[in-house]
């Protein structure tokens, strides 16, 4: 109710924010996308987020308050702490790591079973396409068990070490929460 | 799911002994003090910061966890037993130029290259290294029963020394795929292929190229001896035996 009243409001009178969570394991690549879509040209060494990082992006005159969440194995359970409110999941996969695959799955799963986050429209980056050893888009799809979900979702491939695909992943998302 | 992981007390306790020998207080590549991160198939610890250089060379080369904020499966704990510091900079550092000095904690570029050069482009890599070291230290492996007495043998391999001197012996680099070369040369390790789906040829190919890369590497060091290291690590079991 409220989400709906901020959008009629948001609609008539000026720019409408909305809280994106992005998670996904350790090392998927969220800070490096996060601050790729601020810096595009820029080249930071991420060291592991231990904590969160939260900024904001405008795109297509909506404020996304991005809230990049530490993916380390004992940080995914303070996950849940952030789940309030939340209109999106960018859930970030690298796609090299096929032997974590199944664990990234395990966590998606988890994540769209709370109840706060029934109603989040879901992104998936399949990360790190660059790399010869990424497994393909529909692969990652697959794998997740993305096809069974019903709710708004989509994938796509991305490379947040040169910038490809991230664009698109956000306007993407800008289009079904405006 | 993912392979079992070790109760948390347990990896604690593996965790506090193994920080507490001396070449592991100090990042395996900044040697910056009180490394809380980990390459768990390289077995080494790192700084927070290298631990960043390490996860942007890909999960083939280095698979990057914390200490503290991930829990480690039984096989992980074991490589990090295994290896440690001091024995992967025997192989990995074992042809460092002499004139060769250690990128200071925060200069990023330079450490960004030198992990690069060390392990993508393998420049100060020694196989003959991880051979001796293979051989210095194989009882002690069969022996898993306390963890305590892995670790005293690995702090002094001159002790545990049971086989022969040579480097030259029956089952030689070439023919042996042993858990230590796994554990010591993890770049063509498939790490996923154990788990959700069995990949037969997927593995045998990795194997292969294993292989390949030793000879490869044999062929490049075969003219020269390695760096004083080696001979070093060749003297000890001599002596012992």
């Amino acid at each position: 109710m409220g989400q709906l009243f901020s959008r009629v409001f948001y609609t008539l009178f000026g720019t409408r924010e909305v809280r994106i969570l992005m998670l996904g394991l350790d090392n998927a690549g969220k800070t490096t996308i996060l601050y790729k879509m601020i810096e595009p040209d820029s080249h930071l060494k991420h060291t592991p987020t231990v904590g969160f990082n939260l900024e904001t992006l405008k795109i297509q005159g909506l404020k996304m308050q991005c809230w990049d969440l530490g993916g380390q194995d004992s940080i995914r359970p303070y996950w849940r702490s952030y789940f309030f409110n939340q209109e999106a999941v960018i859930f970030v996969v690298d796609s090299t790591d096929k032997g974590r695959m199944s664990t990234a799955k395990q966590e998606l799963q988890a994540i769209l079973a709370e109840p706060e986050l029934q109603n989040a429209v879901l992104l998936v980056l399949a990360n790190k396409q660059d790399l010869p050893s990424a497994a393909r888009v529909s692969e990652v799809s697959e794998r997740l068990g993305l096809a069974d979900l019903e709710r708004t979702w989509t994938i796509m491939g991305t490379s947040a070490e040169r910038g490809e695909g991230l664009q698109e992943a956000f306007a993407w998302l800008a289009e079904r929460l405006k | 799911m993912a392979k079992q992981v070790v109760p948390e007390e347990e990896q604690e306790r593996v965790f506090r002994t193994l920080l507490a020998e001396p070449e592991n207080s100090r990042c395996a590549e900044c040697a910056g003090p009180g490394p809380r991160w980990a390459s768990a198939n390289l077995g080494i610890f790192l700084c927070i910061q290298c631990s960043g250089l390490h996860r942007k060379l890909g999960v083939h080369v280095s698979q990057v966890r914390s200490v503290n904020l991930d829990r480690w499966t039984a096989e992980q704990l074991n490589t990090m037993k295994r290896t440690g510091n001091r024995r992967a900079a025997a192989v990995w550092e074992a042809q460092l130029p002499p004139d060769f000095t250690r990128p200071v904690p925060g200069d990023t570029s330079r450490l960004q290259q030198f992990i690069w050069n060390k392990y993508v482009e393998r420049r100060f890599y020694s196989e003959r290294a991880e051979t001796l070291d293979q051989e210095a230290n194989a009882p002690s492996i069969e022996d898993t029963k306390q963890d305590q007495d892995g670790l005293l043998a690995f702090a002094t391999p001159a002790a545990s020394v049971q086989t022969g001197t040579g480097h030259s012996n029956a089952s030689g680099p070439l023919s042996d795929h042993d858990s230590w070369s796994e554990a010591l040369l993890p770049l063509y390790e498939d790490h996923g292929s154990a788990r959700a789906e069995p990949n037969e040829t997927r593995s045998v190919s990795n194997h292969h190229m294993h292989l390949e890369r030793k000879r490869h590497i044999l062929a490049m060091y075969g003219q020269g001896r390695g760096s004083d290291s080696i001979h070093e690590a060749s003297d000890t079991p001599s002596k012992a035996s």
